[in-house]
């Protein structure tokens, strides 16, 4: 052992001494420069996991914003139909309701048109046939008072009796 | 108290039916003379309308009016107061002609309330009346 320490010319006071150097060295590097060092690295890994974490989130949340979004737009789409549809529907009904009044309306005035025709034609015969049989009476009284004389006129006054 | 015409007309011919002439004259006096009493001459026209009305009616006697447009004959005059007669149940029926242009031909005839139109005037207007229906 003596001979390799001459050997190789080691002294070991040297070397002791310089392994208190190094402890102490690494001593106040360990703490002066590595745990500080190493506290920074520390909160600035965990900050980046936070923010990751975060960013994560903010990227579901806004993927689930989306979801909510496209499906309110679904809905509101679907609702927009049915408001459609039933605006259809209910022009469609009042389209029908009011042809249907307006043919009453026309049934009204063709029905009111063929009685006043009607009343028209009742009252132009009643007065056709008031002078008709004005004529006839006329003409009738005309030739009674030529054609009656006492012997018929006893004869009718029998039959009366009779 | 105020006396009415049927009344007094009733009482006149109470005074005079069944009685004879002489007594009839006397009632038909003292009627007058209570008229005059009683100032109701004046009546006197309706109380005779009243009179022959009640008359009429104790004896069975009927008025008749037969209008007819060319006046009637005996025979025809006859068959018409039968015919009256036999209507109105009456006794006796009184006619009286009217003659009436007018009603063209055949007869009227009237007698208390009831008229029985047989004119050809009429008839011709029922059947104008039948031709304007």
């Amino acid at each position: 052992m003596d001979s390799l320490i001459e050997t190789f010319h080691i002294d070991v006071k040297l070397i002791i001494a310089q392994m208190i150097n190094f402890a102490i060295v690494f001593s106040v590097l360990y703490w002066f420069a590595f745990k500080p060092l190493s506290k920074v690295m520390a909160e600035r890994t965990s900050k980046i996991e936070k923010g990751l974490a975060d960013a994560q989130k903010v990227e579901e949340k806004l993927a689930e914003t989306e979801r909510e979004f496209n499906k309110a737009l679904a809905q509101a789409k679907k609702q927009a139909n049915q408001i459609l549809e039933k605006a259809a529907v209910d022009a469609e009904a009042g389209k029908q309701q009011m042809t249907a009044k307006a043919k009453e309306e026309i049934g009204a005035i063709i029905n009111r048109e063929k009685q006043k025709i009607q009343a028209e034609k009742r009252q132009t015969l009643k007065e056709i046939k008031a002078e008709v049989a004005g004529l006839v009476a006329v003409s009738v009284e005309k030739i009674l008072g030529e054609k009656v004389d006492s012997k018929k006129d006893k004869e009718i006054i029998k039959k009366i009796i009779k | 108290m105020k006396i009415t015409i049927k009344q007094f007309a009733l009482s006149l011919f109470e005074s005079v039916d069944g009685r004879p002439a002489a007594s009839v004259r006397a009632a038909i006096k003292k009627f007058v003379e209570l008229l005059a009493g009683r100032s109701q001459l004046t009546k006197a026209d309706k109380i005779i309308k009243e009179f022959i009305k009640i008359w009429n009616e104790k004896h069975g006697i009927v008025e008749a009016e037969v209008v007819s447009a060319r006046g009637l004959d005996k025979e025809t005059g006859k068959l018409l107061k039968n015919y009256i007669t036999g209507l109105s149940g009456a006794k006796e029926v009184l006619v009286s002609e009217k003659t009436d242009k007018n009603i063209l031909g055949g007869v009227i005839i009237k007698y208390g309330d009831k008229v029985l139109d047989g004119s050809l005037k009429t008839s011709l207007e029922e059947l104008k009346e039948k031709m304007i229906k």
